[in-house]
């Protein structure tokens, strides 16, 4: 194993990781604080690659269409939640299927709206040159999309540390019951979050656009990754869905680089010794 | 003036029957402790004043208006604290965040960081801590701490003993005391009787989810009819 195999794959790795916990990250705490398993996620996180593609056509700024795409997606996101998933807080068979019922739902009105045809997506102008360190050649592109990740997940702990709203968040994950018994409108923290969860996804369709391009399907496949990330680092845990992120993102890319038959299972031999030997995950605490 | 007062209550678990037509009033001011032995619905009283667990019939007056339909949270808003059995300590917050978000309903009185702090000095020590790193005790000044940050006008106390030193609960009766003394109400649970009956102002005794006793603590100190039949004691 050479240093460029290495590093070529643990920069892919760490890109594609990134991705992952831009989907994750609302899925485990969505998950941690309202029970509720959103199978949905990742079909957010294609409407707004499609969002995003379709606009950048229509000649919008790259950055700009990611994020509309990511308000979209919080749109829809909401509107489904206070229509549907709002009533079903603690019941996670109902919620779980509601969500794979819209997950169907929204996988073939993307068909429909525009067509089977993969779409790849250009990075933008400015980041489409590679930098090269001795022999070793890497994308700016995916340096960007990892730096942008890092800077989500900063703010995201950041918000969850500091300020009164991520208390009232932490708390719920804790005790929602007795949160509610101190005066606290735990509802409107569900609004939050969901929607923060439905908006980061989104934003990152169009980010990860130029990594794992836009097409039906694409949801489907990024769905077990998600949830992997979510069982190895900790349902309901922040600092769990950042560093299961770079754990699967790191082990499928060199997975598929080295033993390309067995992909899904260098995924799941760790992720199964994980559910059997520390059902909580890495930073989960004991239900 | 009666702050709570409720009437008739019936309340389940799925489809046991917990409460059976239960009727007590608290007074403005006033130690109203709730006895009985284990499993006979104190709790589910509780859980039923503060919207946890609420009465399929019957009523709950607070300061005069209905609260039996509304949410937790807003009965927490119109000045009702809970300290509540096994303290319920967020153990992902710290000492100083699980005080700040007792203080959430934003009302205002004596109450706040400081003064919570001059009436436990432990906890300023511990501020910083996360509240699963605390010994019992100061769990349960925290517990009415947090509680008290919301400045309430009725304080709901579910077991504040359970599992405490008893130079802790000695500790905890001087607080009752004084929190008493600052006019607020309070409802008191609690399987420790003498340390009850030195702090209540009236006393209900609850057996099999109905009330079997209403009266002066001194009767239940002074009459071993009253505490055999409904107490075991």
């Amino acid at each position: 194993m050479d240093l460029r195999f290495f590093a070529q794959n643990a920069l892919g790795g760490l890109a594609y990781g990134s991705l992952l916990f831009l989907i994750a990250s609302g899925l485990t705490l969505v998950f941690g604080l309202m029970r509720i398993i959103n199978l949905a996620q990742t079909a957010f996180y294609l409407l707004g690659a499609y969002v995003g593609l379709t606009l950048v056509a229509h000649g919008f700024d790259f950055w700009l269409s990611s994020v509309a795409g990511g308000v979209v997606t919080m749109v829809l996101g909401l509107a489904v939640y206070s229509a549907f998933l709002h009533r079903y807080h603690a019941d996670p068979l109902t919620s779980l299927l509601l969500t794979l019922g819209f997950a169907l739902i929204l996988d073939d009105g993307i068909l429909a709206l525009w067509g089977g045809d993969p779409r790849s997506v250009s990075p933008p102008p400015m980041l489409r040159g590679s930098i090269q360190i001795g022999t070793l050649v890497f994308p700016e592109y995916w340096l960007a999309v990892i730096a942008i990740s890092f800077t989500v997940a900063a703010i995201m702990f950041v918000s969850l540390r500091r300020t009164m709203l991520g208390v009232i968040i932490r708390a719920s994950v804790d005790d929602e019951e007795m949160a509610r018994g101190l005066g606290v409108d735990v509802n409107r923290a569900f609004y939050v979050v969901f929607a923060a969860g439905a908006l980061i996804a989104g934003i990152g369709g169009l980010l990860g656009g130029p990594i794992t391009s836009a097409y039906p399907g694409l949801d489907g496949e990024l769905t077990p990754l998600a949830f992997a990330v979510v069982i190895v680092g900790g349902m309901g845990s922040l600092t769990g869905a950042l560093v299961g992120s770079i754990l699967i993102g790191l082990v499928n890319a060199f997975g598929k680089a080295m033993f390309p038959e067995l992909s899904y299972f260098t995924i799941f031999v760790p992720v199964a010794l994980i559910m059997a030997f520390r059902p909580q995950g890495l930073f989960g605490r004991k239900q | 003036m009666t702050l709570l007062d409720v009437d008739d209550i019936h309340t389940y678990y799925e489809h046991s029957h917990i409460l059976q037509g239960v009727s007590l009033r608290a007074e403005g001011g006033q130690v109203t402790a709730l006895l009985g032995r284990n499993g006979v619905g104190k709790t589910t009283l509780i859980r039923s004043v503060i919207g946890f667990t609420p009465p399929r019939s019957g009523s709950i007056r607070f300061a005069g208006e209905p609260i039996e339909r509304l949410a937790s949270h807003a009965i927490a808003r119109r000045g009702v604290g809970l300290v509540p059995q096994g303290r319920r300590i967020f153990p992902s917050l710290t000492v100083e965040e699980n005080l700040r978000i007792g203080g959430l309903p934003g009302r205002s009185g004596r109450w706040s960081l400081d003064t919570v702090y001059e009436l436990f000095p432990r906890l300023r020590e511990r501020t910083g801590n996360y509240g699963g790193e605390l010994s019992g005790g100061e769990q349960q000044m925290l517990a009415i701490g947090r509680a008290l940050m919301s400045n309430p006008v009725l304080l709901l106390l579910d077991e504040p003993s359970e599992g405490l030193a008893p130079l802790i609960v000695r500790e905890l009766e001087r607080t009752m005391s004084r929190l008493k003394e600052t006019g607020l109400a309070i409802v008191l649970v609690e399987q420790n009787l003498p340390l009850a009956l030195a702090v209540a102002d009236t006393a209900y005794i609850i057996s099999k989810g109905r009330v079997v006793f209403h009266g002066d603590p001194d009767i239940i100190r002074t009459d071993d009819e009253v505490r055999t039949n409904h107490l075991g004691i």
